[in-house]
């Protein structure tokens, strides 16, 4: 059983969101240059582009590994199979870990100024090791899992100075993770009726906290419009920790700084 | 997506969880793997192709095919560039960043002064209708270039060649006159 749909949905829209922003730096102008004098130019105009003082946008990805508290779950429905249906209540086991880890991949797209860092960013991580839940459906044996999934969107700000050839950056990362814990149930049956399966018809424990986690970063200049980043954070509403390594490209050489 | 839809389809059915465990970290390697491949390359790709783009010293003289100035991390060649549109001499400004940082650099402090044979010389201002020509900091490691036309004050007749003071032109260093000659070309 896979994600809850409505935060694949969420995701995704963000995604795409992440790529609609991208999209206009990526593609250029559609003007055509008539002429390269100045004044005489009609798309473009003196020391464009090569002369970036107001900082420049940033793409990036890379890998994250996500150390994350899972509240407690405690959920309950319906669940059907071609020939029944059956109530349920999930829950975590008591007294095991309430801790997952997970390793996995984000992205992120933003503005770097010569001090200031405005980004937005999404990860989205799968288990390495997850609490054990499980599921008791009427009349079948509790059957129980242990795969999770981590879904973080939100935004980024902070600050960063150049220290020859690395970034030092001081960050704080605002949005909501959700954590997915998949649930399997019994041969037959799904979360719609008639046991139907598809998107919608998944079971799984779902929770939506705030995340609000600051952020230590440095970059390496790898050229001058990639660098290679390392980020610690540690998330101060739920406990929480995260490791990004992130490749990152910027529109302007060394953020036109 | 990619990373979604291994989500999707990694949830194996699961009794033991070292069994699970072991079974999910190798389905999602076999089918990310794909994914991290296409990753890996078009990192590459960014790596090398921004490498390429990066301003070595001397670049700009493939480009002006003229001596280089060099003036503390900027460097700056210049021609003259013939365009229909402009009806009198256009100057084409090579600029290049030697250093890993910004560097300031003013083209409004070009001072020109075109000459003929007959030893007439006329100064010569920039036509610049909207006011953009002015300080600027050009990127660490960038090139550019910036296509500037020069009105004689007055008339002048078979204009030779120009004389250009860069001297003022990169503000953090000292300031002194430095000037360049550069000669019109038959067709222009």
């Amino acid at each position: 059983l896979g994600p809850d749909p409505d935060v694949e949905v969420v995701v995704i829209r963000a995604l795409i969101v992440v790529a609609a922003m991208a999209a206009p730096a990526a593609a250029g102008r559609q003007c055509e240059e008539v002429s390269p004098i100045v004044g005489r130019q009609h798309c473009s105009w003196f020391a464009d582009g090569w002369a970036h003082q107001w900082g420049s946008f940033e793409i990036e990805g890379g890998i994250a590994f996500e150390h994350a508290s899972v509240r407690s779950f405690d959920q309950s429905g319906t669940v059907a199979s071609p020939t029944a249906s059956a109530g349920y209540r999930a829950t975590l086991l008591p007294s095991v870990r309430r801790t997952m880890s997970a390793l996995g991949t984000r992205y992120g797209v933003g503005y770097r100024g010569r001090h200031v860092i405005v980004a937005v960013e999404t990860t989205i991580a799968f288990s390495l090791a997850a609490p054990i839940s499980t599921i008791q459906v009427e009349g079948w044996p509790p059957i129980t899992s242990s795969s999770a999934m981590l879904i973080d969107v939100g935004g980024v700000i902070g600050l960063h100075t150049r220290v020859e050839g690395l970034e030092l950056s001081a960050l704080v990362a605002i949005g909501v993770r959700t954590v997915n814990l998949a649930q399997n149930l019994p041969a037959g049956f799904t979360g719609c009726a008639g046991g139907q399966i598809g998107e919608a018809c998944d079971v799984a424990l779902s929770d939506t906290s705030l995340l609000v986690e600051p952020r230590l970063r440095i970059d390496r200049w790898m050229t001058s419009q990639v660098t290679l980043g390392l980020s610690v954070g540690f998330n101060v509403v739920e406990r929480g920790e995260s490791i990004g390594l992130t490749l990152g490209y910027h529109g302007a050489p060394f953020d036109g700084s | 997506v990619v990373t979604l839809l291994v989500a999707r389809s990694s949830s194996p059915p699961e009794r033991e969880r070292p069994y699970v465990l072991v079974k999910q970290l190798i389905f999602t390697i076999r089918n990310a793997a794909p994914a991290h491949h296409g990753a890996m390359r078009t990192a590459w790709i960014v790596v090398i192709a921004s490498c390429s783009a990066n301003y070595q010293p001397g670049k700009i003289a493939q480009r002006a095919r003229a001596e280089i100035q060099v003036l503390g991390c900027l460097e700056l060649t210049m021609r003259i560039g013939a365009r229909a549109e402009a009806s009198v001499p256009v100057v084409v400004v090579y600029l290049g960043n030697r250093c890993d940082h910004s560097v300031a650099v003013d083209l409004s402090a070009l001072h020109v002064v075109g000459g003929n044979d007959l030893g007439q010389t006329i100064a010569m201002t920039a036509y610049d209708p909207s006011h953009e020509i002015g300080p600027r900091r050009i990127d660490g490691r960038a090139q550019g270039e910036e296509w500037i036309e020069l009105d004689p004050t007055r008339p002048i007749i078979d204009l030779a060649w120009l004389d250009v003071d860069i001297g003022a032109v990169a503000p953090d260093e000292p300031i002194a006159a430095r000037w360049v000659r550069i000669p019109m070309s038959r067709s222009s």
